[in-house]
């Protein structure tokens, strides 16, 4: 009777819960209208275009082309109205990092040679250590890095392609190295077919 | 008032003027705060105070998920069966977080994005276990709020001072506005862990010998 009850009484909390839940997730997902602004916004202030809070999305389309590729959605920037550089690709791309999906923008300059930055959208990775990746100085150092014939995150950044890695956070520099080449990768055969296609 | 108001003599509490909610509401905050006292959940310490207002944002996530937890886990004090309590606390906290995370993430994404693991780590964080388990299971739910909100207010205040100091001294910044002038440069190993270790050692050693702690002699 006893161990009856005490299913009984934990299949009825999983049920609130489970519920509970539920709800959240519906008015998260709701809510999820924001996460595109929230995109166009970040990829703005990687351009450091102005805009107007409340007119976020027409200051981006203004700039910007969305752009379908397969399962990819790139945005390519205008030359128009004062773009500093046109025919930029950026797009959003995600991998497994140490302990969490690091979801990152990338901006690719107009001949695929070189990156013009690199934002971390999302992360959980150790607080203090992997976690770093969000610091602002650290996403600024992608900055122009070439992207030929790869990205490496290294100790000692000497070359080009090279950019310093976290110390203390030798996993979560390797796989947003790896994350970052993939999705290289991904954009070359993208345009590649693409390319062939016309 | 003298040192020797503690928990352990309940009724003597009980009979002062301030009443029982007080003491209890000070024993959290300060007798028995959360980092200092107890030394629970320093590994979130650690990590979070680099910068005051990712640890403002961190303990009143927590101090909420203490109080909501504080309360339903003490109305149901009565209806978990004993033996699987623990799984009980396990589900209603981690609801809790995981609602907690979201709305962070709609409208804090800055601070959700620094945060990280931490928030989703509120779960295993040993305060609100520990009260659950210590308090809320066997009071009534008006003095386990209370008990909450002093251990979650007893959370904020180490946190914050801990994270001021913290960020005045490797970032020369509160609150993000800069306020040490340009030329001292920051001392960059205070924002990062093993900084926190120094200071939050020397932070234990400052407030125990405020509060006149004494170690037992057992």
């Amino acid at each position: 009777m006893k161990e009856v009850k005490m299913v009984l009484f934990l299949l009825a909390l999983f049920t609130i819960c489970t519920l509970v839940l539920t709800g959240a997730q519906l008015a998260y997902d709701k809510a999820s209208a924001i996460f595109n602004l929230r995109l166009y916004a970040e990829i703005m202030d990687l351009y450091s275009i102005e805009y107007q809070e409340d007119e976020i999305e027409e200051t981006f389309s203004t700039n910007f082309t969305v752009m379908v590729l397969g399962d990819s959605t790139y945005y390519i920037s205008d030359s128009e109205p004062d773009n500093e550089h046109p025919g930029s690709i950026v797009f959003k791309t995600a991998g497994p990092g140490l302990w969490s999906i690091i979801e990152i923008l990338l901006a690719v300059d107009s001949e695929m040679e070189s990156l013009i930055g690199m934002r971390v959208l999302s992360q959980a990775e150790t607080p203090g250590l992997g976690g770093r990746i969000s610091e602002p100085d650290f996403q600024e150092s992608f900055s122009g890095a070439d992207i030929r014939p790869n990205l490496s995150i290294v100790k000692f950044a000497t070359l080009s392609n090279e950019v310093d890695a976290i110390s203390g956070a030798t996993k979560t520099s390797t796989s947003l190295e790896t994350i970052i080449n993939k999705a290289i990768l991904g954009l070359d055969m993208a345009f590649q077919d693409q390319g062939s296609n016309e | 008032m003298s040192d020797n108001v503690q928990l352990k003599t309940p009724k003597k509490g009980y009979r002062l003027l301030s009443g029982k909610s007080w003491m209890v509401f000070k024993e959290g905050l300060w007798h028995n705060n959360p980092i200092f006292g107890m030394m629970l959940g320093l590994c979130s310490t650690l990590a979070v105070t680099n910068l005051m207002s990712n640890a403002l944002v961190m303990s009143l996530s927590v101090t909420i998920v203490l109080i909501v937890n504080s309360i339903i886990i003490s109305s149901l004090r009565n209806f978990i069966p004993d033996r699987i309590r623990m799984i009980a606390y396990m589900l209603i906290i981690s609801t809790l977080v995981i609602a907690i995370d979201m709305v962070l993430k709609i409208f804090l994404p800055d601070i959700s994005k620094a945060l990280g693991a931490y928030v989703a780590l509120i779960i295993t964080n040993c305060i609100i276990m520990g009260r659950a388990e210590a308090y809320a299971s066997n009071n009534s739910i008006g003095i386990s709020s209370v008990d909450a909100l002093g251990v979650g207010l007893g959370y904020t205040f180490s946190l914050m001072i801990i994270a001021t100091f913290r960020e005045l001294v490797g970032f020369g910044s509160l609150f993000g506005y800069q306020v040490l002038p340009e030329p001292l440069s920051p001392m960059k190993i205070f924002s990062i862990p093993p900084g926190a270790f120094f200071t939050l050692g020397v932070f234990i050693l400052i407030i125990n010998t405020i509060r006149g702690h004494k170690e037992d002699d057992a």
